[in-house]
């Protein structure tokens, strides 16, 4: 399971050298404009990058998810996505399960935080919960876990820092360019070195606008490549490609948009936030690959849930000879994979074709077999409406609330606040103790 | 969510797939913004739109100004277009506050002859609120 | 004395490599067993679950006696079960008791519409996708086991310490496999 996290290494020292390069070519340029020395410009520029690494590092989940509006649910808040949740951590052998969050926002999306695979965290929108049956969740899920398993969480959160740390440097820049850039041209005006210093400061001038962008572009094409990484690392744990497709198809028609989102955030999401036409090719600046291109391609997988399955979809989707699949990762024994029937699929036969290949025939190379739906029972609320509750309660629990049926046929939800002994039921007048809410 | 009258946290409650929030100390309601709607057409009831038309009520309206317990904003004193109940409206358009018993007279009052039927309907979400008292 | 200490050098080489075999192959036994007792977590969670399951249906369609009474056999079946050999065929019976179980609620829409018995259902349907995803890690590594107490030199070191081959677990769901079963 860990191919790809090894693979994305080597490639991740070269997108945050990159990254590093313009930092410090920004800090020396900068120093040496405005404030006569180089080493001030790389000083300031380091210990911005310093500071913002270290909360980034130690603080930037619960930073994150603090932003995102998350609250932590428990297992009798949404069993459900507790039980998905714990199956993608089985299927993926992640050392432990992570924390669940819920943000109450009616646009479908998710996001998974964490440094480390032991201490990660994968939060969904409630939008995400009405709108998505079981086995689409779970597509989703295992995405943001692929995610995790991939480093990507780390990754992403020390490239974004580097890239604040770019835009905060240019923004000082900016700033000290009207207020105090005028001083040093007076005193060096009729200097020979008049010309240099108009060059450097054109070439100041420059960087103060391009670098923001070329880091975003560094940080983007970083992103988007992980994006379809994920949805490879989705197949494999899942074995079920079109329940990720189905759901990103229903995610990406979804006009409604997310409330608490940002340049920065944006790629942490399964489906972009920002982006306005959904369903566009994919292009310098979008954060994700088009969400067309990502459900073509896991509908083209033919049968197969492995990486090479995923590796000639892609190519043949996108028309790209080069593969989006490391080759270690295809030499391992996810290579091959078969997928599993869909629970619904009247055509699907489980158990009988998929599990008859014994281990021992398949060799070494085919070592995974695939996970046969022994039951053909989904149990999940058949109406929107119901789904629509169900989440509703998820996040009302996740913030303290107690329930009390009432003989009357309504349910009282109870703020942990709350202070009276009692509560008198709006529509029928009954007394109910305050200590009887569970 | 606090009562903008007492203070006191809200309790939520919830029949038949509608949500309202009430203050036990006051027994005051909040409607979201569509909340009634929303109830008279699982009623099956067409909403009678000209029944709860709001114009901004005379200023010299004897009640405290109240915050909007969702945005926090000082609420609007408003009435039923052919009213003289004077209710809280969020400027914002999150909601609107009832006092205890206010749902009544309003509907009472502003609907005419389909009160007693748009009462009716409501009787179903919010039962013993609505008796007279 | 050159020659002993290259004598005893050897040896003492030799020595380090069996012990490097020995314990290699004890590594994977553990892992075996370590992935096995995942999967057994599941089983006695689903055998856990299914009397609940029983007394829920029960209060709705009590003359479904038959039904109920061919889930509790097999549950209790599969309970006694030992190996993952065995173990398989008797969650296969299981799963296939399950089935009709769920078939014969269809008919009845109050026990489906009874918050109890869908809490149920979800936790069962977990604890199949659990079982299904954890057979794949266990098989995973009996085959990489079997694979080294078969392969020389490993299978001496094996065959002197009595590592033997490992089952794999495969569910039999009984109804499917008869299907196929054609006559002239």
């Amino acid at each position: 399971m860990w191919e790809i996290a090894r693979s994305n290494k080597r490639k991740s020292v070269i997108f945050v050298f990159l990254m590093a390069l313009l930092l410090v070519l920004m800090g020396g340029v900068f120093g040496e404009h405005f404030a006569q020395s180089a080493e001030t410009g790389l000083l300031v520029a380091f210990v911005i990058w310093v500071i913002l690494s270290i909360i980034a590092y130690f603080q930037g989940r619960n930073v994150f998810l603090a932003v995102s509006g998350a609250h932590k649910i428990r297992k009798e808040d949404h069993p459900r996505l507790f039980n998905i949740v714990e199956e993608m951590t089985i299927a993926s052998l992640l050392p432990a399960i992570p924390e669940i969050y819920i943000i109450d926002d009616p646009a479908p999306n998710a996001f998974a935080v964490g440094r480390k695979p032991d201490s990660a965290a994968v939060a969904v929108t409630s939008g995400l919960l009405n709108t998505l049956n079981r086995d689409e969740l779970q597509g989703v899920i295992a995405h943001e876990i692929g995610h995790i398993i991939n480093r990507d969480t780390l990754f992403m959160s020390m490239l974004g820092v580097m890239l604040g740390s770019i835009v905060i440097l240019s923004e000082i820049a900016r700033r000290s360019l009207f207020f105090g850039g005028g001083r040093r041209r007076t005193r060096t005006s009729s200097s020979g070195g008049g010309q240099i210093q108009v060059i450097l400061m054109i070439a100041g001038l420059v960087l103060m606008l391009l670098a923001p962008i070329l880091a975003r572009l560094i940080y983007l094409a970083a992103s988007r490549k992980r994006e379809y990484l994920a949805d490879a690392s989705a197949a494999i744990f899942t074995r079920l490609p079109e329940g990720l497709a189905s759901a990103l198809e229903k995610i990406s028609v979804s006009p409604i948009r997310l409330r608490k989102i940002n340049q920065v955030t944006a790629p942490m999401y399964t489906i972009n936030p920002l982006q306005n036409m959904k369903l566009a090719e994919d292009s310098l600046f979008s954060t994700h690959p088009s969400t067309l291109n990502r459900v073509r391609i896991l509908r083209s997988m033919a049968g197969g849930s492995g990486y090479d399955a995923y590796d000639a979809a892609f190519r043949a989707v996108t028309g790209q000879t080069r593969a989006i699949i490391p080759p270690s990762a295809l030499k391992t024994a996810h290579a091959t994979v078969p997928s599993r029937s869909r629970r619904s699929d009247p055509k699907s036969d489980p158990g009988t074709d998929q599990t008859k290949q014994a281990p021992s025939a398949m060799g070494m190379a085919g070592a995974v077999l695939t996970a046969a739906v022994l039951m053909d029972a989904a149990a999940e609320p058949v109406t929107p409406a119901a789904k629509v509750r169900e989440t509703t309660d998820a996040i009302w629990k996740s913030r303290g609330y107690r329930f009390i049926p009432c003989p009357c046929g309504a349910a009282l939800k109870v703020p942990p606040d709350y202070r009276r002994t009692d509560i008198v039921c709006l529509r029928c007048g009954r007394k109910h103790p305050a200590a009887s809410a569970s | 969510m606090e009562c903008p009258v007492c203070r006191e946290s809200m309790i939520v409650i919830e029949y038949d797939d509608i949500e309202l929030d009430y203050c036990v100390g006051c027994m005051g309601v909040w409607f979201d913004a569509g909340e009634i709607e929303l109830m008279l057409g699982k009623s099956g009831i067409p909403f009678p739109s000209e029944a709860l038309r709001f114009r901004v009520a005379d200023t010299d309206a004897r009640e405290l100004r109240r915050p909007c317990p969702l945005c926090g904003k000082t609420m609007q004193k408003v009435c039923p277009e052919h009213g003289r109940v004077i209710l809280d409206r969020c400027p914002a358009g999150e909601g609107i506050w009832f006092d205890a018993g206010e749902i009544r007279e309003v509907i009472k009052e502003s609907a005419g002859a389909a009160g007693d039927i748009v009462l009716g309907a409501l009787r179903r979400y919010l039962g013993e609120a609505l008796a007279e008292k | 004395m050159t020659g002993i200490l290259l004598f005893l050098g050897i040896i003492a080489g030799l020595v380090i490599w069996v012990f490097g075999m020995y314990n290699g192959l004890v590594r994977l036994r553990n892992a075996v067993k370590n992935a096995w007792s995942q999967i057994d977590v599941q089983l006695k969670r689903r055998h856990d679950l299914i009397p609940n399951l029983v007394e829920t249906v029960k209060g709705y369609a009590a003359h479904e006696k038959d039904t109920l009474e061919r889930v509790i056999a097999a549950r209790n079946f599969a309970v006694t079960a030992s190996g993952p050999a065995e173990a398989g065929k008797a969650e296969g019976a299981l799963t296939g008791a399950l089935k009709s179980l769920f078939a014969v609620a269809e008919a009845y829409p109050d026990l489906k519409a009874n918050q109890n018995f869908l809490a149920l259902q979800e936790e069962l349907t977990s604890t199949e996708n659990r079982i299904a995803f954890s057979r794949q890690a266990y098989n995973d590594a009996v085959m990489q086991y079997n694979n080294k107490t078969e392969m020389v030199p490993t299978n001496i070191i094996a065959g002197m310490f009595n590592f033997k081959p490992s089952e794999f677990f495969e569910i039999e769901i009984p109804e499917e496999r008869q299907t196929p079963k054609v006559s002239f």
